[in-house]
């Protein structure tokens, strides 16, 4: 069975246009809110101008031209990203937090020539650099003198804040819109990140779509809770910034409370995981009227609980409460479910709330293996089409080939479908319901995890072969945690977790590790990971095998 | 203090595996668990849940310091103060 829906898209649009004509129009007004930094609309298209000239100029020799920016959650990190695009490249998110080995990965991967780091990303910078084999721009546009830089890594060229602040807004120079926005490393099976390939065609899409049927205006205030280097991100900037709206980060320790962040900050949109909305709950924060200004509540990226929703919108009682659906590959989210108390409960399946339909534009189906549509109520591989799916992965034509295909059934002119990898399928009403993942993908919290990335990782750290990664423990939204068994007698945990964090980021290195002389074998003669699973228990703490 | 005390083991023993991997042998009491890098947000969270079963108390994060609360002697003061 399939779903879809008709659209229209302006022509000749791209990120930084739209951005620019907010600015055009909106010039006072507030764009960015992040820790004590409070930038109005100019602000933020001056330091994005001044960093344009310079990524414009390191990118002239590089196809397709991109930059990359190293993340923190910091005002100057926006800048960075907007000023990526303003330059005509795309730009490619790293983390402060990821370990050096991994962002070194992401950056020769996209063999950007510049990279913009705030003050707060610089222990994280001087950790990647020696990692980093090609001469790079390094732009700091928090840092008046980069002389201890420029003596220390003799390499690359430094650029400081006073380059990189414009005395006016500059237009953004043209792009195609085929052009690559930006690219998203997700985690691969084979321990390499894939760099998603997302255009400002894909991008303008959705924020058409996010427009329209949240009717985003100059007024609102949106939460920013995701790192850059997941694609939600996206929404929370791009959503607001085309329309003179403003954009609120929370740091971690906001995250921990964000009913007084929404309350000081008056926000009018909220966009998280709904793990934030399940820890809330857990701890009685989701209190009846809580949240009274709100107007949109977004969850995606995991299991939207009905019991979350429910207590959100009892929180939040002005607000719609949304639970959306997407992977990467298909931009932010291509399918939407909202939330009504009356009839949401009973549309549940084993409590968890229906991914719904997909957004204008965008078309769901679900097949069997031989990519045949299955029956209404048949379980089956999620698929997407539209103008939101992806250009491909980053010089990866064989991952790409096998992901982006054409179905024999579809004679449509747009017969390009994104096999997502998820379990799903049409309920009674023609709603979607996700069940899973068909692969050994899961979702952290949000972040994606390919268990084999783990396993590769573990196995590197710990010197055997025999390994094995499971989801535990799991809770209403999945699972929250990894553990880790490697076949043999005894374990170091301490250097494995050392070297597994040189490798990965922090979520994807396991909570617990367990030594077993032998891994249990299904009857295939593979690691019987649902017996490990199953056999999991806590007892103070550790974990054994019963 | 026995008190403190009491709820500091609690505390120790349930962050150890992540003062082991940040090698923090000795805690500082205004050794911050989230820049530090010893907890994420979520974690802290889900100690704070722990540490309120165990300890049948209640903690109103809207009404304390979070810069306070998420260093290693404020979250214990927290609870035992609670």
């Amino acid at each position: 069975m399939q779903r879809a829906t008709s659209f229209s898209l302006s022509a000749g649009r791209s990120l930084g246009r739209s951005v620019a004509a907010a600015v055009a129009e909106h010039e006072g007004r507030l764009a960015l809110v992040a820790g004590r930094e409070r930038w109005s609309y100019r602000d933020l298209a001056c330091r994005a101008s001044g960093i344009a000239a310079h990524v414009a100029d390191a990118c002239t020799e590089t196809s397709p031209p991109l930059a990359a920016v190293l993340a923190s959650r910091a005002a100057s990190d926006y800048a960075g990203v907007l000023g990526v695009l303003y330059a005509g490249a795309g730009y490619v998110p790293l983390n402060a937090k990821f370990p050096a080995a991994r962002n070194a990965r992401m950056l020769a991967l996209s063999r950007a020539p510049c990279i913009v780091a705030s003050e707060t990303s610089e222990p994280s910078l001087r950790a990647l650099l020696p990692h980093v084999a090609r001469p790079l721009r390094v732009l700091l546009p928090d840092t008046a003198d980069v002389g201890a830089f420029a003596q220390e890594f003799p390499a690359h060229r430094f650029v400081g804040r006073g380059e990189l602040i414009a005395a006016t807004p500059r237009e953004p120079l043209p792009v195609d819109e085929a052009s690559i926005a930006y690219v998203m490393f997700t985690s691969g099976t084979t321990g390499d990140p894939k760099g998603v390939m997302v255009t400002h065609a894909n991008v303008l899409h959705h924020l058409g779509a996010m427009w329209r049927r949240y009717a985003i205006g100059a007024q609102d205030r949106l939460s920013q809770t995701f790192d850059l280097t997941f694609d939600l991100s996206v929404f929370d900037m791009f959503v607001a910034w085309g329309k003179g709206a403003s954009v609120h980060v929370l740091s971690a320790k906001e995250q921990m409370a964000p009913s007084k962040f929404i309350r000081a900050e008056e926000l009018t949109v909220w966009f998280s995981v709904p793990s934030v909305g399940m820890m809330l709950r857990g701890l009685r924060m989701l209190n009846p009227g809580a949240f009274p200004s709100l107007r949109v509540s977004l969850f995606c990226g995991e299991r939207l609980p009905a019991s979350v929703a429910e207590a959100w919108q009892a929180a939040a009682p002005a607000s719609i409460v949304e639970n959306l659906y997407g992977p990467t590959e298909a931009t932010i989210a291509c399918t939407h479910y909202r939330w009504e108390s009356a009839k949401s409960p009973e549309e549940c399946v084993e409590g968890v709330v229906p991914i719904g339909d997909p957004y204008e534009g965008m078309a769901a189906a679900v097949v069997a293996p031989d990519l045949a549509l299955v029956a209404r109520g048949e379980r089956g591989e999620l698929c997407v089409r539209g103008p939101q799916v992806a250009a491909g992965y980053l010089g990866d034509v064989e991952k790409t080939s096998a992901r982006f295909v054409a179905m024999p059934w579809d004679d449509g002119p747009q017969n390009r479908w994104y096999r997502t990898g998820d379990a799903a399928f049409f309920d009674r009403r023609g709603v979607l319901v996700h069940a899973g993942r068909l692969d050994e993908q899961i979702k952290l919290r949000g972040f994606r995890v390919e268990l084999g990335e783990v396993e590769h990782a573990l196995r590197v750290a710990s010197g055997v072969d025999l390994v094995a990664v499971v989801p535990w423990p799991v809770g209403e939204a999945g699972p929250t945690g990894l553990v880790g068994f490697v076949a043999g007698h005894a374990l170091d945990v301490a250097s494995v977790t050392e070297r597994m964090r040189a490798q990965v980021p922090e979520y994807m290195v396991p909570g617990k590790f367990v030594a077993m002389e032998r891994l249990p074998l299904n009857a295939n003669g593979k690691i019987d990971k649902l017996a490990l699973q199953q056999g999991i228990k806590e007892e103070d703490g550790t974990v054994q095998r019963s | 203090m026995e008190r403190y005390n009491e709820v500091e083991a609690f505390i120790r023993s349930y962050l150890a595996p992540r003062f082991a991997r940040g090698g923090i042998s000795d805690p500082a009491d205004d050794l911050s668990l989230i820049d530090s890098g010893v907890i994420d947000s979520f974690g802290l969270l889900e100690l704070l849940s722990a540490a309120e079963a165990k300890f049948s108390v209640k903690v109103d994060l809207e009404e304390v310091d979070m810069d306070v609360v998420t260093t290693y002697g404020g979250f214990i003061r927290a609870i035992a103060g609670a």
